[in-house]
């Protein structure tokens, strides 16, 4: 999937709350931080940008949605896009700083 | 692909506390990763905050101080969906205040938190009522369910007797 669609899909899933968080989303991010699950999906849902990832070790199609918490600190959540029995859905990886 | 399986005795933690429910939907994916639907986020998150109003509620008014903490405020602010700006717009203070509490440089004074509690029993009720109250016409507001409201009613009652 090239970044062009899985933008446009990234701002329909996410506009049907079609949202799935990891438990441990800030597993290898900014655990001190410590969002919530109730906070990443505001994240998700906050202003930001889709970009592709640079890290090798992400295998498939991943991408980063970089945006702002509440304190104005930048975050980098790795999101992937899978499916269940209704349909896609944004699943977050992780939410952490930005690096 | 992403199994959707019903788990008991699930531990859902928030920074507002945590709790356990009898039954939760879990996503399980392929490759065995664990994850919450939004939706579930937002039932359980409903569920920590009565937890905690019914915990703080008559606390809050019958002590002569009473403050939040800044990782309390966050949450209230991530649970009501709304910025900086527009918190201190619901509970009556400058941006930059709001700036320093969540930083933890200055307290909440206790009539902010009172209102903030307001605020959440509010949004609890009424979900989508405070973006209304902000402004946002787009923002369809929806009643909860009759149990929830019966629970905050009690609290607000056993605080005024």
């Amino acid at each position: 999937m090239n970044l062009k669609e899985a933008r446009r899909l990234f701002f329909k899933l996410r506009s049907e709350n079609r949202i799935d968080v990891c438990e441990d989303h800030v597993i290898g991010g900014h655990p001190e931080r410590g969002y919530s699950m109730d906070e990443v999906v505001s994240l998700v849902k906050g202003s930001g940008r889709l970009q592709d990832t640079t890290e090798r070790r992400f295998v498939g199609d991943r991408f980063y949605w970089r945006t702002k918490d509440l304190q104005e600190n930048a975050v980098r959540l790795v999101v992937e896009f899978d499916e269940d029995n209704a349909g896609q859905v944004i699943l977050v990886i992780s939410a952490g700083e930005r690096t | 692909m992403i199994n959707r399986v019903k788990e008991r005795l699930y531990r859902y933690k928030h920074a507002l506390g945590s709790i356990v429910v009898d039954e939760v939907e879990i996503g399980v994916s392929a490759k065995g990763r664990r994850s919450l639907s939004a939706a579930e986020i937002d039932r359980l998150s409903r569920l920590v905050v009565l937890s905690y109003l019914k915990a703080n509620y008559r606390k809050a008014i019958e002590a002569t101080e009473y403050t939040l903490t800044a990782s309390e405020v966050r949450a209230v602010v991530a649970f009501l969906g709304v910025n900086q700006s527009e918190f201190g717009q619901l509970v009556g203070c400058q941006k930059s205040k709001v700036s320093k509490i969540l930083r933890s440089e200055q307290q909440i004074s206790k009539s902010q938190a009172l209102l903030t509690l307001e605020r959440l029993a509010m949004e609890l009720a009424r979900p989508g009522s405070t973006r209304k109250l902000l402004g946002d016409e787009s923002i369809t507001v929806r009643d909860a369910d009759d149990s929830l409201v019966r629970e905050l009613n009690q609290m607000r009652y056993s605080s005024a007797a």
